[in-house]
C-alpha cells in the first residue's frame, strides 16, 4: 500500500517532467568542421581522477568515437607543455583485445597503432607549422609521422583544433618495415634538453628518455657522444658513421634550419637506432613551434653539439649545403609550400573560427597568420641563400 | 599511463605502516576487518549504440593497530580497468568524543553525496551536481589532513569536518563542513564550502564553492535538499588568460526523496536537481529527473533501477531541451 505522504512529491516530479516533456528534442549532431571528429566520452569520476592526477600523466577507461567509429580506450594527458595548460593534448591506448591484437598484426587498431597522439600543438597559434613540419621532413627523406587536423569534444563540448599525429613507437617502425632498436626521446630536462657532448660531467639520463626494446639502456648513445667527443674533424667520418646515418642528420639539420626548429636541436626529437641498419636515425617529433625566430638558434647552422661537430667536417659541410640548395630548389619550393598553406588553411578554417583559444581577443585571423608565414619562409629563404654563399 | 593511484600516496602510507609497525610490537596482532560492496549491472545511454555491462568492485580494510590508531586500505576495479586500484589510504587516530584526525589519501567531502560512501547512497551513481563538481577538484580524493567530531543523535547535536589536502596536480584544497542535527523540525541543517588553490598556466588562482543543505533521514524517509553555487575553475582560469579577467559562477540545487516501504522491501527514489554552468547566462543550464526503484532482497543485497534524465538547453539554443547524457541504470548491489 502506498503511503500517501509521497504523493506530493510524486505529483511535483510528474509536473515538472511533463512540463519539461513538451520542449525535448534530439540533440544536434556535433560538428565536425569538416575534419575528422573526435568525440571523447569520459565519467565524472574519471575526469575528475584525470584533472587532479595531470603531471603522473595518470591514464583513466573511456569511449572515443573517432572517424565514426566507436572504441573503448584509456585516455591520459599527454605533452610536456601542454600538461599545464588549459587546452589539453591526449594520448590515447585503445582498450578493446581484439583491436590491439590486430594492431600487433598490422591489420587493424587505429591506423595500425595501439596508441596515437591527440595534440592541441599549443606553441602554434597559426595551425599552420605541424602540416608544413612534418610534411617537410617527409619530403627530405626521413621517416615522420602522419598527421591531421581534427575537430574534439569532451562529453559533447568542443574542444578545439587539434591534430591527430601517429606516435613514434613500435608500431610507428613496424608500419616502415622497420624494427624497434634502441629509442631516445629528446626532452627538456636539466641541462637545458639532450646534448650530444659530455662536457660538464653530463648524464644522458637528463636529456634522453629511453624507449627501445632494452628498457633504461644508454649503452649505444653514450658510446655515440663520446666518440663525438673524442674525434676530429679528420678522423670523425671514419668514426662516427658505424653508428650514425650522417646524411639523416644532415637532412634533419636541413628541414630544421629552414622551417626554424629551434625546439628540434636539445628536445622533442626522437633518435632510433634501426638493428637493420646499425646507425642511428632521427625522426622529428613535436613540430609546433616552428618558423619564429630564436636569438641563438635561427641560423645556418642550426644548433647542438651534434651539428657542430658535423660541419666541421668539410666533406659534411658540402653536402649539407647541397642538401639545403637542394631542399630549396626542387622538394620544398617557396610555391609548393604556399600551396600547402593556403590548401591547409582552407581545410581547418571553420574548425579554427570556432576554437575559443584561437580566437580569445587580441588573436590574429588565420588570413593574417597565413600571408606571415609565406612572407616569413621568403625571407627566410633569401638570407638562407645568402648565408649559403658563405659557407665553404 | 598509470593505472593505479600516484605512488606519492602509496610510499607515504608505505612510510607510515613502517614507522608504526616499528613503534607497535604488537602490530601483529592487530585486527584487520575486511568490508567492501561488488555491484553489477547494465547501463544504457541516450544515444549510445550499445548497452554496456559493467562490474565493479570494493574491498576495504580495516586494521586496528591499537585503541585509538586504525588504519583504512580502498581497493577497487572495475570491468573499464581491468585492474585493481588503491583509491583511498590513510590512518584515523582517534581523538576521543567521536572525534579523530585522518591523514591520507582520502575523500574531500564536500557536500552530503561526499559525506558517506557511495554504497550508501539511494541512487546507483552520484547526481548532476556532483558530477559537475568532480572535474573541478572540488570533490573526490587527494592527500589530506582532515580533523572531524560527529553530530550524534542522542549527544552532541553539532559535527564539523575540516580538511586540508594537496594533489598531485599541485593543486592545495581547504574542505569544510558542519551539521547540526534536528534544527528545523526533524532536518539536520549542514554547510559546506571548499577553497582550493589552482595551479594554472602562468601562475594561480584561488576557487571557492559554498553549499547549503537540509537532510532528514529515518527509517522510512530520506529528503535531501541541497544548493551549491561557487567558482568554476576552468571557465574563470579561460577567462583570465584569455578573456577579459571576470570569475565565472556557477549554480546547482537538488531535492532527492526516497520513501522506504518496510513490508515491501522496496524504496522508491525521485531526485530533480537543477545545475546552471554559468549565471551570467542562467537560462543555458540542465535539469535532472531521476526516478528510481530500488529493492532490498537482504539487508546487504540491494537491487536498483534509475532512470536518469538529464534535459539541457545550450548556449545556441535556449528553448528547447535536449536528452544528451540520460541513462538508465539496472544494478544490484551486494555489501559486506
Amino acid at each position: 500500500m502506498l503511503n500517501l505522504k509521497a504523493f506530493p512529491t510524486c505529483f511535483i516530479f510528474a509536473a515538472v517532467f511533463l512540463y519539461s516533456c513538451g520542449k525535448i528534442v534530439d540533440p544536434p549532431d556535433t560538428d565536425d568542421y569538416g575534419l575528422t571528429k573526435i568525440e571523447f566520452t569520459i565519467t565524472s569520476e574519471y575526469l575528475g581522477i584525470l584533472n587532479s592526477m595531470v603531471f603522473a600523466r595518470r591514464e583513466v577507461p573511456a569511449r572515443v568515437e573517432i572517424a565514426g567509429e566507436r572504441r573503448k580506450i584509456f585516455a591520459r594527458y599527454s605533452g610536456q607543455t601542454a600538461l599545464g595548460q588549459l587546452k589539453k593534448s591526449y594520448t590515447v591506448e585503445f582498450a578493446d583485445p581484439d583491436h590491439s591484437l590486430n594492431a600487433f598484426k598490422g591489420e587493424s587498431g587505429f591506423r595500425g597503432h595501439r596508441e596515437y597522439v591527440i595534440s592541441a600543438q599549443n606553441g602554434d597559434h597559426t595551425k599552420l607549422n605541424t602540416t608544413l613540419g612534418f610534411w617537410a621532413f617527409r619530403q627530405a627523406g626521413l621517416m615522420a609521422s602522419e598527421i591531421e587536423p581534427a575537430a574534439v569534444y569532451l562529453n559533447g563540448d568542443y574542444q578545439g583544433l587539434y591534430y591527430l599525429i601517429e606516435p613514434v613507437d613500435e608500431d610507428f617502425l613496424r608500419i616502415r618495415q622497420r624494427r624497434l632498436g634502441s629509442l631516445y626521446e629528446a626532452f627538456n630536462g636539466q641541462f637545458d634538453g639532450a646534448h650530444f657532448s659530455f662536457a660538464g660531467g653530463y648524464d644522458v639520463r637528463l636529456g634522453f628518455e629511453s624507449k627501445g626494446e632494452r628498457e633504461e639502456f644508454y649503452g649505444d648513445l653514450e658510446r655515440l657522444i663520446q666518440i663525438l667527443d673524442a674525434s676530429t674533424p679528420e678522423n670523425l667520418p671514419a668514426r662516427i658513421e658505424p653508428l650514425l646515418d650522417a646524411e639523416n642528420y644532415l637532412r634533419y639539420l636541413a628541414v630544421s634550419v629552414l622551417f626554424h626548429n629551434w625546439d628540434g636541436y636539445f628536445n622533442n626529437f626522437r633518435l632510433h637506432l634501426d638493428p637493420q641498419i646499425g646507425k642511428f636515425q632521427f625522426i622529428p617529433w613535436d613540430l609546433d613551434n616552428l618558423l619564429e625566430l630564436h636569438p641563438t638558434r635561427s641560423r645556418l647552422e642550426g644548433a647542438n653539439e651534434l651539428s657542430e661537430k658535423l660541419l666541421q667536417v668539410p666533406a659534411y659541410r658540402q653536402r649539407y649545403k647541397k642538401i639545403l640548395l637542394e631542399l630549396m630548389d626542387e622538394k620544398l619550393t617557396v610555391a609548393r609550400l604556399d600551396l600547402l598553406i593556403d590548401d591547409t588553411a582552407a581545410k581547418i578554417a571553420r574548425a579554427y573560427a570556432v576554437d575559443r583559444f584561437l580566437t580569445a581577443p587580441g588573436s590574429k585571423p588565420l588570413v593574417e597568420h597565413t600571408t606571415a608565414t609565406k612572407r616569413f619562409i621568403r625571407d627566410w629563404y633569401a638570407k638562407i641563400r645568402e648565408d649559403l654563399r658563405k659557407l665553404d | 599511463m598509470k593505472r593505479s593511484c600516484s605512488n606519492f600516496p602509496a610510499a607515504i602510507f608505505s612510510f607510515f605502516i613502517a614507522a608504526v609497525a616499528g613503534s607497535q610490537p604488537a602490530l601483529s596482532q592487530a585486527k584487520t576487518t575486511i568490508s567492501g560492496w561488488l555491484r553489477t549491472g547494465v547501463e544504457y545511454e541516450y544515444n549510445e549504440k550499445f548497452r554496456e555491462n559493467f562490474y565493479r568492485g570494493k574491498v576495504q580494510f580495516n586494521v586496528k593497530v591499537d585503541k585509538n590508531l586504525e588504519a583504512q586500505i580502498d581497493v577497487r576495479g572495475e570491468s573499464e580497468e581491468h585492474a585493481m586500484e588503491l583509491r583511498e589510504a590513510f590512518f584515523t587516530a582517534e581523538l576521543g568524543k567521536a572525534a579523530g584526525l585522518d591523514f591520507g589519501q582520502g575523500k574531500k567531502r564536500f557536500g552530503l553525496e561526499f559525506q558517506k560512501s557511495k554504497e550508501n547512497l539511494l541512487t546507483n551513481e552520484r547526481t548532476l551536481i556532483y558530477q559537475h563538481l568532480e572535474p573541478f577538484g572540488f570533490v573526490g580524493r587527494d592527500v589530506n589532513i582532515r580533523y572531524y567530531h560527529k553530530a550524534k543523535s542522542d549527544g552532541r547535536r553539532n559535527g564539523i569536518s575540516l580538511s586540508l589536502g594537496y594533489s598531485e596536480d599541485h593543486n592545495v584544497t581547504a574542505v569544510g563542513h558542519w551539521t547540526r542535527l534536528n534544527t528545523i523540525g526533524s532536518f539536520a541543517l549542514g554547510a559546506s564550502s571548499v577553497v582550493q588553490v589552482d595551479k594554472i598556466a602562468g601562475g594561480s588562482q584561488t576557487v571557492w564553492a559554498l553549499g547549503a543543505e537540509l537532510l532528514r533521514d529515518t527509517e522510512k524517509h530520506h529528503v535531501e535538499i541541497e544548493a551549491v553555487a561557487g567558482q568554476d575553475p576552468f571557465r574563470s582560469e579561460f577567462e583570465k588568460s584569455f578573456g577579459d579577467g571576470k570569475n565565472v559562477y556557477f549554480f546547482g540545487g537538488k531535492i532527492l526523496y526516497g520513501h522506504y516501504f518496510k513490508k515491501s522491501r522496496f524504496e522508491p527514489v525521485f531526485v530533480y536537481s537543477l545545475l546552471v554552468p554559468d549565471l551570467d547566462t542562467f537560462e543555458v543550464n540542465t535539469m535532472e529527473l531521476l526516478a528510481g526503484l530500488n529493492y532490498y532482497a537482504a539487508s546487504a543485497l540491494r537491487i536498483g533501477l534509475n532512470g536518469d534524465l538529464l534535459l539541457a538547453t545550450s548556449t545556441k539554443d535556449q528553448d528547447e531541451r535536449t536528452y544528451a547524457g540520460s541513462k538508465v541504470i539496472l544494478q544490484v548491489q551486494l555489501v559486506w
